[in-house]
């Protein structure tokens, strides 16, 4: 508030100082274009220069006014010159002047005739109507010859005393239309400078000529002859304008016309139009523009302001603001016009320089490809009073002639659209004179055609440019050859893209076809591959059942292997027993040769003791004591008789005994002759137990029944091992042990066995029967041994602990409860023999021994215990004195694996195994001769020997899978061999009655085989349904004394 | 380098021959001792095989120690028969006995010793896919639509290790590298479509409990149990398609995203529940198995955190502000099948306590068959 009153004060101030300005409405400022004459009290700043010019103009009657484009060169000589001229500049002749302002334009000889007629007709010395004949004499006349102008000269002078005075602007248009190339052009322009020279020249005449030239076209003066000269000799160069003078071009003609201008605007003016003397036009069209905005927006009493330059645009946009205001006036047909005449008078050259390029409007309208009068309207619009961008100045007419051009070459700088449509023709052009050379090289063939990327710049430039004719003819003639070059390049390149596009279809289809070929491919491998994985799964699976297969046969093979190693040993035993037999079978030949002959012999003496008797009769007296000799005779001869006969019998029954086990093809017959020899053995007397008989019966009746026909097969699993075997004295019962912890029981006779309750979770190796036969005794691989009640078989067994090892063997002692354990006891070095007793369970450690007893024996009459070791000893312990002797010791490595004292206690027989020789060996002690006797036959280790109750019999068994039976009465006979179990034979015993041997196998087999073999000969007649035929009879008997006879009644009877 | 193949052809011919012809040798070897078992002649059986105990095949081998195992039982040497019966193991770590076949009281020893693996190790790779179980759905791009998740291929490989604590039940722990993936399609205003395809890197540590037939060649199993899922790397492109109208007809603007990361988006520890099963086929003495199995993600996979984080790190990439995606909430299942290779860890041993009661029964059972 304190401010306000001081406020009012200085706006009350300011409009009173301002109030008082009252502005011209034209513009001081002539733009772009030179200040003319009429002007003169507008210009400011060159005050002073005009004076040295007139200096050398009265000396030399001709001065040049050179300076660069922009420099104020029209203007000085418009503005400065010509008004002293006017104003009477006194020469030698006089002060009156003839001003003939001219420029050489498109036709300088034209241009100034017209200029000559103009000024006649303005200073009405010629009518208007008669400017055509008058133009055509001053034309005819300049034409004449190199005076012609002072001869016009002379024509202006209406008193001697007149100077005439021709200023030629812009001189450098000669140059152009020097080198344009229109016919004549050339003796026109050196006409036209002639005529120049030789005006001024000469001093008749007081014709003077004044040049303004842009002082970049100085070289080119020496084109013509003299011209030079005559510019050396009178040259002006428009100098640069100081700070002050250009300050007066700013406030002088502001002044003049009434107007203010702030002291800010003139120095911001001056700041930015810098020491450039380019930019006088730019300034006064700047100043031009800011008068105008002024005069239309100024407040009253506001003088030109930065506001109102800033609102043109100031310096640097003022032009191209106005420029482009004026383009945006035009439509947009104008438009298009405008550029094609901006580009047409525009070029640019090789320095990369805008310059003018005057074109005549009939060629831009051909260019626009519009009439004239379009083209004329935009030119007029451009060029309309205030504008000034183009030249011919707004007063004068345009016709099809006319000769455009830019005001000022500024402009091109100025103006932003120009610059660039100036820069878009340089491109075009560029293009265009390449793209020719380019044809006209394809032409001779130094060039290919194009390709992109030249290819596709050149398309998409006369896409843009549309190239015509008369457009290109200004740079270029061979316009056709261009194009049809570009045409050619754009065909073949079109056609080389289809090919191409072609060509990658194609690959792209092969291609596709490939992956579609290789995708089905996979697939079919990964098909494949499942396929295959699972053919190998299959065959992984036939594979195994292959190799199962193979197992099974291998097995069978085995199987086989073995029964027909079996076959062959037996074959091979066979042939060993038959050349036996063979041998016996001759010896018995020959005894019974010898017998028939001792027979025949007999015969004969008995013959020969007849016809003695016959004779003795005849001679009784003579001979009675001879007759009782002879009959003692015939009773010895039929003793022996009798007795070989028996023999031979005897070997006839062995005979067919052994043809029997050779019988193969038919049991019948096997059975036939087993039975038939078994007769003829008991007929005459031979021994019990005979092998060949034996064997006979026994092979005929597994022939007749089935080789397991004496066999036990004991429930549960097929590979049960049975250890040990106890038989009851009572009855036929058995007991029998096996590896799968149970212990069976069965009737020998019957055939058959069940198990017992007792069973264990483990193997069990031995059992022994107390002799009451209420308990049983089981000794397993544990280190006890449990003793079950018979009679009471629920009931659960005494254990009786305390052993260290696995139990060896069981034996009761005779007449007691008691029995004795011998086990893998081992203790601080030695065995134990423990004495359990059954009824109470105490145990007591009989005798310990530096040996572990495989097998004990209790001598019967419980005084001597004998055990067999695996290290070759047979050890003694005297169960009285338990001491303990080592009656014998085998070599290493045999083993003795079993013993066994006889029911009398006199012999003691052990079982061996020879593993060096791959023999088992029965031995047997006297105790009383102290003489051993060896039994051979086995081929493996003897796990068991045995005596028949009675102590006739001794039997052995063992690994060798095979049972022999010998009788001690004849112990050099062959052994009764008893064979077809299927495995190794463990433990054996005789049947109290000693007719029938059992033996615990392998593969869960108890073997029950008759001693006697009567019985087997019970049991071969009912399983047999003949006799013998006589043929029969004759081959196996062969012996026609042996009468025939029936074998078996039963069959006879079924016969019948 | 021809003349090299060859020889080393004809090299391993050689050995082949070599070693066929030592398996030939020892094959009579071993005849030889079978005759004498049979024979009876068992004290000479250890000398015989003594030569070719270190040149059987391993079939051989097992058929020698079978043999040697019988003949030591006949001998009442158990010592030396049980360690027959454990090198016919190590020969054989499958070998059963058979009642029908083998003398009862081998049957009985068999009883006190297993073969059974208590470890097997395995290897599988496989592949999988990941279906996507949103939990809240976010809507980023300024419509009330839906993500659509869409699946994708991924793969996996692992390593195992299987605790047998049973015959037909075990302990599994496995380490599989799991590279799974899924894609995301949201839409925005007039039908701008934006599709993300995440790809995720996993370390996933399962432990189950499986249940396997333990005979035959063709076993079938199956298992349940947990499993730990460390989310290590998550990448991810956007694709955004701005439909727009000009002059009459639309304009589908496609951009492409760089790949980003989204790790930092993600919860690194996750777990899930997973059920399975396949068949485990027997190859010799290892396992071929198909398996099948689905896990069930049972956390939250997206960080909230980090959910709306913008930023301006380069291979992160600014989906949210540049695609103006936002993750939904939501857990990643996962379906993988795969084909491995087990290997059981055999340990032929003596038991503690030998198995005879079953056999006991077995035993007695056979005669009532009878």
């Amino acid at each position: 508030m304190v401010e306000q009153p001081y406020r009012q004060d200085e706006s009350v101030q300011l409009a009173e100082t301002l109030v008082e300005i009252h502005p011209d409405l034209d513009n001081p400022f002539p733009g772009l274009r030179p200040f003319t004459v009429d002007e003169c009290h507008l210009f400011f700043g060159r005050e002073g220069q005009v004076d040295e010019m007139l200096v050398k103009m009265a000396k030399h009657r001709f001065v040049s006014v050179l300076g660069h484009s922009g420099s104020g060169k029209s203007s000085l000589m418009y503005c400065g010159m010509l008004p002293v001229l006017f104003g009477g500049f006194i020469t030698q002749t006089g002060p009156h002047w003839h001003v003939i302002a001219t420029r050489p334009g498109a036709s300088p000889i034209d241009s100034l005739c017209n200029s000559i007629i103009e000024y006649l007709i303005a200073t009405k010395r010629i009518d208007e109507n008669e400017q055509t004949i008058h133009k055509a004499i001053i034309n005819s006349v300049l034409r004449s010859g190199p005076d012609g102008l002072i001869e016009i000269s002379r024509f202006l002078q209406e008193n001697a005393n007149e100077n005439v005075f021709f200023l030629i602007d812009q001189f450098e248009e000669i140059f152009r239309h020097f080198n344009s190339g229109i016919e004549g052009a050339i003796d026109d322009a050196q006409l036209y400078v002639n005529l120049i020279l030789n005006a001024v020249g000469q001093t008749k005449i007081p014709a003077y000529v004044s040049i303004t030239m842009r002082s970049d076209f100085m070289g080119n003066c020496s084109s013509f002859t003299g011209l030079t000269e005559l510019i050396n000799a009178s040259n002006y160069l428009v100098p640069q304008m100081t700070r002050e003078q250009k300050k007066m071009v700013i406030e002088g003609p502001v002044a003049v016309s009434g107007g203010r201008i702030s002291k800010r605007l003139v120095k911001k003016l001056l700041s930015e139009i810098g020491s450039n003397q380019d930019q006088l036009p730019i300034l006064q069209h700047a100043l031009m523009r800011t008068w105008e905005f002024w005069l239309s927006n100024r407040e009253p009493g506001e003088p030109m302001d930065i506001r109102h330059y800033n609102a043109i645009g100031r310096i640097s946009q003022a032009l191209s603001q106005h420029a482009n205001e004026t383009y945006d006036e035009l439509s947009s047909r104008d438009k298009g016009i405008a550029e094609v005449l901006f580009k047409s008078i525009t070029e640019k050259n090789q320095e990369n320089k805008g310059m003018r390029r005057p074109c005549r409007l009939s060629l831009v309208a051909e260019l626009a490809e519009a009439s004239e009068e379009d083209v004329i309207n935009v030119v007029e619009h451009f060029r309309m009073s205030g504008r000034s961008f183009l030249m011919p100045a707004a007063n004068v007419p345009l016709e099809s002639n006319s000769m455009i051009e830019l005001s000022h070459e500024s402009l091109m700088r100025i103006w932003n659209r120009l610059d660039d449509w100036v820069e878009d023709e340089y491109e075009s052009v560029t293009m265009y004179k390449r793209l020719s050379e380019a044809a006209s090289m394809y032409q001779i063939g130094k060039t290919g055609l194009w390709r992109p990327p030249d290819l596709q710049l050149a398309l998409n430039w006369q896409k843009k440019q549309k190239p015509t004719r008369a457009w290109a003819q200004r740079y270029d003639e061979a316009f056709e050859r261009a194009i049809v070059f570009l045409d050619t390049s754009r065909i073949t390149y079109e056609a080389e893209l289809k090919n191409q596009e072609m060509m990658q279809k194609r690959v792209l289809r092969r291609t596709r076809i490939t992956a579609i070929i290789f995708g089905i491919a996979f697939l079919v491998a990964i098909g494949l591959f499942v396929f295959a994985y699972l053919q190998m799964l299959q065959a992984d699976a036939q594979k195994q059942i292959a190799i199962d297969q193979k197992k099974i046969a291998e097995d069978q093979t085995e199987l086989a292997r073995v029964a027909l190693k079996k076959a062959e040993e037996q074959t091979a035993l066979a042939e060993s027993r038959w050349e036996q037999l063979q041998v016996a079978f001759d010896s018995l030949e020959k005894t019974t040769g010898k017998l028939e002959v001792s027979l025949s012999e007999t015969q004969r003496q008995r013959n020969r003791a007849e016809q003695l008797m016959i004779e003795a009769n005849q001679q009784r007296d003579t001979a009675q004591i001879q007759t009782a000799l002879a009959i003692e005779n015939f009773n010895k001869a039929e003793e022996n008789y009798a007795k070989f006969n028996a023999q031979y019998m005897l070997t006839l029954a062995q005979t067919l005994a052994t043809k029997s086990v050779q019988e193969d093809d038919e049991a019948d017959l096997a059975g036939l002759l087993a039975m038939q020899g078994y007769h003829y053995h008991r007929r005459y007397n031979g021994k019990k137990y005979d092998p060949y008989i034996y064997r006979g019966l026994y092979y005929s009746l597994t022939k007749l029944s089935s080789s397991t026909y004496n066999e036990i097969k004991v429930p549960g699993v097929n590979k049960n091992r049975m250890n040990s075997l106890v038989l009851s004295s009572k009855s036929n019962t058995l007991y029998v042990s096996g590896t799968d912890g149970r212990i069976f029981t069965g009737d020998f006779t019957k055939l058959v066995s069940t198990a017992t309750g007792i069973q264990n979770p483990y193997p069990n190796k031995v059992i022994a029967l107390s002799q009451d036969e209420n308990y049983l005794v089981n000794g397993s691989d544990s280190a006890f041994v449990q003793v079950y009640n018979l009679k009471s078989p629920k009931q659960k067994p005494v254990i009786i602990n305390g052993f260290k090892g696995a139990t060896n063997d069981i034996e009761f002692l005779p007449a007691s409860t008691s029995f004795i354990v011998s086990s893998g006891d081992y203790v601080g070095g030695s065995y134990q023999l423990t004495k359990v007793d059954q009824a109470t369970g105490t145990k007591e450690t009989l005798v310990t021994l530096p040996y572990e007893l495989k097998s004990i024996s209790i001598s019967p009459n419980g005084k001597q215990l004998a055990g067999a070791t695996w290290t070759g000893q047979v050890v003694l312990v005297d169960l009285v004195t338990k001491a303990f002797t080592i009656l014998v010791q085998e070599k290493a490595p045999q083993r003795i694996l079993s013993i066994k004292y006889s029911p009398d206690s006199k012999l003691l027989a052990y079982g061996t195994d020879d593993p060096d020789n791959k023999r088992g060996l029965v031995k047997l002690y006297n105790f009383e001769t102290k003489e051993t006797r060896q039994f051979s036959g086995h081929r493996a280790g003897v796990y068991d020997v045995e005596f028949s109750a009675d102590g006739k019999l001794l039997a052995s068994a063992g690994s060798d899978r095979r049972l022999q039976m010998w009788v001690l009465e004849s112990p050099e006979d062959l052994p009764i061999v008893m064979d077809n179990n299927n495995g190794f034979i463990w433990d054996i015993e005789f049947a109290k009655t000693s007719d029938y041997l059992i033996a615990a196998c392998d593969n869960s087999e108890i073997r029950v085989w008759p001693t006697d073999p009567a019985i087997l000969a019970n049991q071969v007649c009912p399983k047999i349904n003949r006799n013998m035929s006589a043929d029969e009879w004759e081959k196996y008997i062969a012996d026609e004394k042996v009468t025939y006879e029936y074998t078996c009644v039963g069959a006879l009877i079924e016969d019948y | 380098m021809r003349i090299l193949l060859a020889l080393v052809c004809i090299g391993c011919m050689g050995v082949s021959i070599r070693s066929a012809a030592q398996a030939t040798d020892c094959e009579l070897v071993l005849n030889q001792a079978t005759d004498e078992y049979n024979a009876g002649h068992f004290y000479s059986i250890s000398s015989i095989l003594t030569p070719c105990m270190n040149k059987f095949t391993r079939e051989q081998r097992q058929r020698a120690n079978l043999l040697l195992t019988q003949t030591y039982l006949l001998l009442d040497n158990p010592e030396e028969a049980e360690k027959s019966y454990l090198k016919l193991l190590q020969a054989n770590p499958e070998f059963t006995v058979d009642e029908s076949r083998d003398p009862i009281d081998v049957v009985y020893l068999s009883k006190k010793f297993t073969a059974a693996p208590i470890f097997s190790i395995s290897g599988k790779i496989g592949m999988n896919t990941s279906p996507v179980q949103v939990i809240r759905y976010e809507y980023s791009t300024g419509v009330q639509s839906k993500s659509k998740y869409s699946l994708e291929p991924g793969w996996q490989v692992g390593l195992g290790g299987e605790w047998h604590i049973r015959d037909e039940i075990s302990l599994n722990a496995e380490v599989n590298y799991v590279a799974s993936g899924f894609k995301v399609s949201k839409t925005g205003f007039d039908g701008d479509l934006l599709e993300s395809t995440d790809r995720q890197n996993w370390l996933r540590v399962p432990i189950s409990l499986k249940y396997s037939v333990a005979e035959g060649k063709y076993r079938p199993y199956g298992y349940v149990g947990l499993s730990l899922d460390l989310l290590f790397k998550d990448k991810a492109e956007i694709i955004t398609i701005n439909k727009s109208e000009q002059d009459g007809t639309s304009i589908e603007t496609v951009a492409e995203s760089p790949s980003m990361d989204f790790t930092y988006r993600r919860n690194t520890v996750n777990r899930s529940f997973f059920v399975g099963g396949g068949i485990k086929i027997k190859y010799k003495l290892d396992y071929v198995f198909f398996d099948l199995r689905y896990s069930l993600g049972l956390t939250n996979v997206v960080n909230t955190n980090t959910q709306a984080e913008f930023s301006d790190s380069q291979d992160k990439g600014d989906p949210i502000y540049r695609y103006w995606y936002t993750d939904d909430n939501f857990r990643i299942d996962n379906l993988a099948i795969s084909v491995g290779y087990i290997r059981p860890l055999y340990k032929p041993r003596k038991l503690k306590k030998a198995r005879t009661k079953s056999l006991f029964k077995k035993i007695e059972k056979s005669d009532d068959v009878e």
